[in-house]
């Protein structure tokens, strides 16, 4: 059966001496770069910004509610007068945490379960591998819809929920990558030359398809944020009154007609990160898979 | 009550893709629209907010609400009550006919009351509200009594309250009411002036006026009712030149249509209060003077100028000022006093510790608030926290989907402070809401029990002249506004916009409104 | 090829096994109830009595048996917050998801498939760039706000489209009515799948126009236009269809979002009242439905394959 994943990736080019890293690699295109700089603007901002601010986000101001953009207030304020700026930042902490630490929990898990059905075959391939087809087959959406249902919606459960609906598809390519693997020389020198299945599995096999779980990964971040805040838009993900970019969209729903801005920071503030993860995720596959360009 | 939202409804005037059929419909047809796929049975546990108005035009009570919201005649005539208050009796209309030809008797009154609304086995929706009921009898074709085991002078108002007579005839041999979809979903049949001509589900419903109602022919011929769920496409609908009425579940989309000439806006007024609850079961909150305190921290005016847009009044008890003979206004004021509430914590023994946090005995004055996502519950529970914040309390808020919120407050009473509301028939008698016998299991839901309110709701229920029913009610208004069972926040106005299009619609509310519909026209 | 086809048939039932356990139990035991007892002024005896009704009250485990036995029979159940039978509710949504669906779907193969064609071509240079930028953006943006700015632009601005609903009501039935109100959706819709297959169309086509073939083709002096009809995009053909499979999820999962937006009565719209309603028979048909669809296709391209490219062979 031919393995199918949404970024096929055949296996990247070992890395040679002498040539450059995939940092500078990545720096010398344009989308590398600017993708990169997005990220650290974003990631800084969200950060490191509301230091420099010692008021609190969640104090409200009734009767400054909705006012335009000021000196006093950039952003202007939301529905409860405070101020959008500082809200924006501390959304941005996050969904930019959910996106980047739900994709650690699909990438584990993918590494995991989709190296070991590889590597190990048989009837554990045939379990794992199953598994996979059976969390697959229901749409991720249905599948969060029930589990947040269940667990209430902590952003620890947001994040490993939305982990895990893309653990599948993490797990379908480390598979076929670990598929291919195992048929190469150094794994079979290495098996040859005594070295246990748990070495052989984690010092030579990992090693070799976690960049093509990366590229998939960094894809998956800018998918991750879209999905809380799809949920956030049907009052499923990060509840209030910790901000996230998805719910203070969901709560500017009423708002558009009166004060559009409170809709369009939030989505512009998605799509940015959302694009500078995919772009980043293309450089990078050019980058660890120079075939195709 | 989840009846707050009557409003999602929405009328559609005509077609954008087919401007010349949808010119000839404007004077025959009005479209309606509502949130979600009704159930055509006002009784049905599955009929909610989506299916009042739509039912209210297929079915009948025995009363209906006149202008000033006091019960007037519908399929009965005129009723009276014996002299020890007990037993009801209720004149029926003569020549009505169901949809479907057949007479309407009291035979049918009889089946609506005792084997649907009193059966404890169905579950029935408002059934709580007739507690004092204990059966009705048929006197006749066209007579019935009420049976009651305690006085109960609200019967011929919560009778008008989406309360449809059902024909039993439609239901003979049927074992559970509720999943007959031949009839709820299908096939309704009602003596008011609409019936159903087509349903689809998920996308539109079709009535057409009844041709052999009571109350003569109604002038608008059809009626469509367009399933929106989303509040602002209803909005854009509406701008988008189709819709001509719309209720508003937001003031902020006000905006838009405010400046729509063909638009005119109402602010109607139901009995409708927001409140807070606390845990009478939680010690700290059995003090009294912790319940005004945390009342006087709460700036419900400047709450009421952001989130409700101005749009509504502080809240003095559960007695609405729509109810005009019963409402007074002179009752004990909470205004917003932050320092009052402080000294009257400190009397309660909660004195700010180092951090300026209240404590009492070392322990620190924290309250879990629970938030279910409906309407404008979360924001607004996110102002009365920071209000509390403010003099030192520290509040939980935590927010879940409206399903888990109910089964977490209203079923397990898992709270410690909520904020909710009460949407009621325009009558005095909130014994469903605050009577000891409702605690734990009814919709008291701060679970207050006072000996004192018990008996003053048991002497308005015994009421026998308006006179008497006023003075009884003033005492019950007196009493709350001093305990403080509930906090009292606010009465928001419903607010209305509709089509300058349509005629002969009272403006007092949509309950009442769509109980008229026969005298509606299109201009 | 028969006992290939058996084979992955019947673990596609065990997968429609676990799947439909793993949603039973998981919706059971959240919180809350059918939105007939969870309402705000019910009262415990009006809760107890429904419960009774609707045998809520029996042991989970025995409540999926009778799930599972009846579904084996075709037998769904009645919706619990519509009273209605569920298999017809469903198949009606179905249809109009398969509508919405289907038309983005289309949008998108030939929109993305061309793009990436384009794309693929001019390889490198600012066209390239340009499609892949776009896309990408594409990908970014939530469905969401995007149909939100649409209605305001289309709907409210220019009243020039209709905001929601699948037909005009009252209106009879015409195809030009339910084109304009299929306009938006299936839009927003394909504008999220598109980078995925213009991304997926060029690679596998860059991927066919350095095989070996093409470039026999090539030196033998064929024209780059019957280079690319005749032998790159037969060949190509195979990862696009494989494509399907992929985005089939995403596309049910999209419509849920979409179809919110837009007020168009799916199945994605009926999943999200079930589950917000714990309308649990509904949910249960929904999944499994979903499941079902996503299993299928699945099978069906691998048999695609084999006769797209002879070359695959199923043991």
């Amino acid at each position: 059966m031919p393995s199918r994943s949404l970024t096929q990736l055949r296996r990247p080019v070992a890395r040679v001496p002498g040539r450059p890293g995939v940092l500078a690699l990545l720096l010398r295109r344009p989308a590398g770069w600017i993708s990169l700089a997005l990220l650290v603007l974003l990631y800084g901002a969200s950060f490191l910004g509301p230091l420099l601010d010692h008021h609190s986000a969640t104090a409200t101001h009734p009767l400054h509610a909705l006012l335009g953009p000021s000196w006093l207030h950039p952003l202007g304020t939301d529905d409860l007068g405070r101020d959008e700026l500082l809200r924006m930042l501390y959304g941005g902490r996050v969904s930019l945490s959910v996106g980047l630490i739900s994709m650690v929990v699909a990438l584990v898990a993918g590494l995991l379960v989709g190296g070991l059905a590889g590597y190990l075959r048989g009837a554990v391939e045939t379990i794992l591998m199953r598994l996979v087809d059976a969390f697959m087959a229901i749409p991720a959406f249905f599948l969060i819809l029930a589990e947040l249902a269940v667990f209430g919606s902590s952003p620890p459960v947001v994040i490993l929920v939305v982990g895990l609906s893309f653990w599948g598809q993490m797990a379908r390519v480390v598979f076929a990558e670990s598929l291919k693997m195992r048929q190469r020389e150094f794994i079979e020198a290495a098996q040859a030359l005594g070295a246990s299945r748990t070495r052989v599995f984690f010092r030579h096999l990992l090693p070799q398809v976690v960049p093509s779980a990366i590229v998939l990964g960094t894809l998956g971040v800018g998918w991750s944020i879209l999905t809380e805040a799809a949920l956030s838009f049907l009052g499923l993900g990060i509840q209030p009154p910790l901000a996230s970019w998805g719910n203070m969209l969901q709560n500017a729903q009423v708002y558009v007609w009166t004060s559009p801005w409170l809709a369009i920071y939030p989505g512009l503030a998605i799509a940015l990160a959302v694009l500078a993860f995919n772009l980043l995720g293309n450089a990078l596959r050019d980058v660890l898979d120079p075939r195709i360009r | 009550m989840k009846r707050e939202l009557l409003g999602p409804l929405v009328l559609l005037a005509s077609s954008l893709a087919l401007p010349a059929l949808a010119r000839a419909q404007a004077t025959s047809t009005l479209t309606f629209a509502t949130n979600a796929d009704p159930t055509f049975n006002p009784w049905s546990p599955n009929a909610e907010v989506e299916s009042d108005l739509i039912n209210e035009l297929i079915f009948e009570g025995l009363t209906r609400y006149g202008s000033n919201l006091q019960p007037v005649p519908a399929l009965a005539t005129r009723w009276s009550v014996s002299k020890n208050g007990l037993v009801w009796t209720f004149h029926l209309r003569k020549g009505v006919t169901w949809q479907n030809g057949r007479p309407f008797t009291s035979k049918d009154v009889v089946f609506t009351f005792n084997d649907i609304a009193l059966n404890k086995k169905l579950g029935a929706n408002f059934a709580s509200d007739y507690a004092p009921v204990s059966q009705v009898k048929a006197v006749g074709p066209y007579e019935v009594q009420f049976l009651l085991k305690t006085p109960f002078s609200a019967l011929p108002s919560y009778l008008a309250y989406f309360e449809g007579i059902l024909p039993a005839s439609s239901f003979a041999g049927v074992k559970n009411p509720w999943t007959l979809s031949s009839f709820d979903k299908q096939h309704p049949i009602g003596t008011g002036p609409y019936q159903l001509d087509k349903f689809v589900p998920g996308s539109y419903v079709e009535l057409r006026r009844n041709d052999h109602y009571w109350g003569g022919k109604p002038q608008v011929r059809t009626i469509l009712f367009k399933i929106i769920p989303n509040a602002n496409t209803q909005v854009a609908e509406m701008l988008s030149g189709g819709l001509d009425l719309i209720s508003l579940q937001n003031t902020a989309l006000l905006g838009p249509l405010k400046s729509d000439p063909n638009l005119q806006i109402i602010r109607s007024q139901e009995n409708l209060y927001y409140w807070v609850a606390l845990n009478q079961n939680d010690p700290r909150f059995r003090n009294v003077l912790v319940r005004r305190a945390l009342l006087l921290a709460i700036n419900r005016p400047a709450i009421i100028k952001s989130l409700l847009g101005g749009y509504g009044q502080v809240a003095t008890g559960p007695i609405a000022p729509l109810q005009k003979a019963i409402y007074d206004p002179k009752v004990a004021q909470y205004p917003y006093d932050p320092t009052l509430a402080k000294k009257l914590l400190a009397e309660a023994g909660w004195l700010p510790g180092p951090n300026g946090r209240l404590e009492k005995g070392g322990k620190p004055f924290t309250i879990t608030m629970p938030t279910g996502q409906f309407g404008q519950l979360v924001p607004m529970s996110e102002l009365v926290q920071n209000y509390w914040k403010a003099i030192g309390i520290d509040v939980q808020l935590k927010v879940t989907d409206w399903n888990t919120y109910i089964k977490q407050v209203v079923v397990d009473r898992r709270y410690q402070a909520t904020l909710a509301w009460w949407s009621t028939p325009p009558t005095p008698d909130i014994g469903p809401y605050y009577a000891s016998s409702a605690a734990v299991t009814g919709s008291n839901i701060p679970n207050y029990r006072s000996a004192k309110l018990d008996a003053l709701l048991a002497a308005g229920q015994d009421a026998r002249t308006p006179a008497q029913e006023k003075a009884a009610y003033a005492k019950v208004q007196e009493f709350v506004a001093s305990q403080l069972p509930y906090l009292y926040l606010w009465y928001p106005d419903i607010l209305v916009v509709k089509s300058k299009r349509i005629g002969g619609m009272s403006d007092v509310n949509l309950p009442e409104a769509f109980q008229h519909s026969v005298n509606w026209t299109v201009r | 090829m028969l006992g290939y086809l058996s084979r992955r048939l019947l673990q596609g039932i065990l997968v429609m096994f676990l799947v439909s356990a793993a949603t039973f139990f998981l919706i059971n035991l959240a919180p809350g109830g059918p939105s007939s007892l969870m309402n705000l002024n019910s009262t415990a005896q009006q809760r107890a009595a429904l419960e009774q009704q609707l045998g809520l009250n029996r042991p989970i485990f025995l409540r999926y048996l009778n799930w599972l036995g009846a579904a084996l029979q075709g037998r769904l159940g009645n919706s619990l917050s519509q009273g209605e039978p569920v298999a017809p509710l469903l198949a009606q949504r179905l249809r109009h998801t398969a509508l919405l669906a289907g038309t983005a779907l289309l949008l998108v193969f030939i929109f993305g498939v061309a793009l990436g064609i384009w794309s693929a071509r001019k390889r490198g240079r600012p066209i390239d760039h340009l499609v892949g930028l776009v896309s990408t953006l594409g990908m970014s943006l939530p469905e969401f706000w995007l149909g939100t700015l649409l209605i305001m632009l289309f709907s409210v601005r220019l009243h020039f489209l209709p905001a929601s609903g699948m037909l005009t009501v009252g209106a009879p039935w015409s195809l030009s009515d339910l084109l304009v109100h299929l306009l938006m959706p299936a839009l927003v819709l394909s504008f999220v799948l598109l980078p995925n297959v213009v991304r997926f169309a060029r690679s596998a086509l860059l991927e066919v126009m350095e095989a070996d073939y093409v470039r026999t083709a090539r030196s033998k002096g064929l024209r780059e236009r019957a280079v690319l009809l005749r032998h790159a995009l037969r060949n190509a053909w195979i990862p696009i269809i494989a494509m399907l499979g992929l985005i089939l999820p995403q596309l049910l999962s999209g419509s849920v979002v979409v179809e919110s937006v837009f007020a168009w009565p799916g199945m994605g719209r009926l999943a999200v009242q079930a589950a917000m309603n714990r309308d649990y028979p509904v949910i249960m048909a929904t999944t499994v439905l979903a499941a079902a669809i996503v299993i299928l296709t699945n099978i069906l391209i691998d048999l695609l394959y084999s006769l797209v490219d002879p070359r695959v062979v199923h043991a």
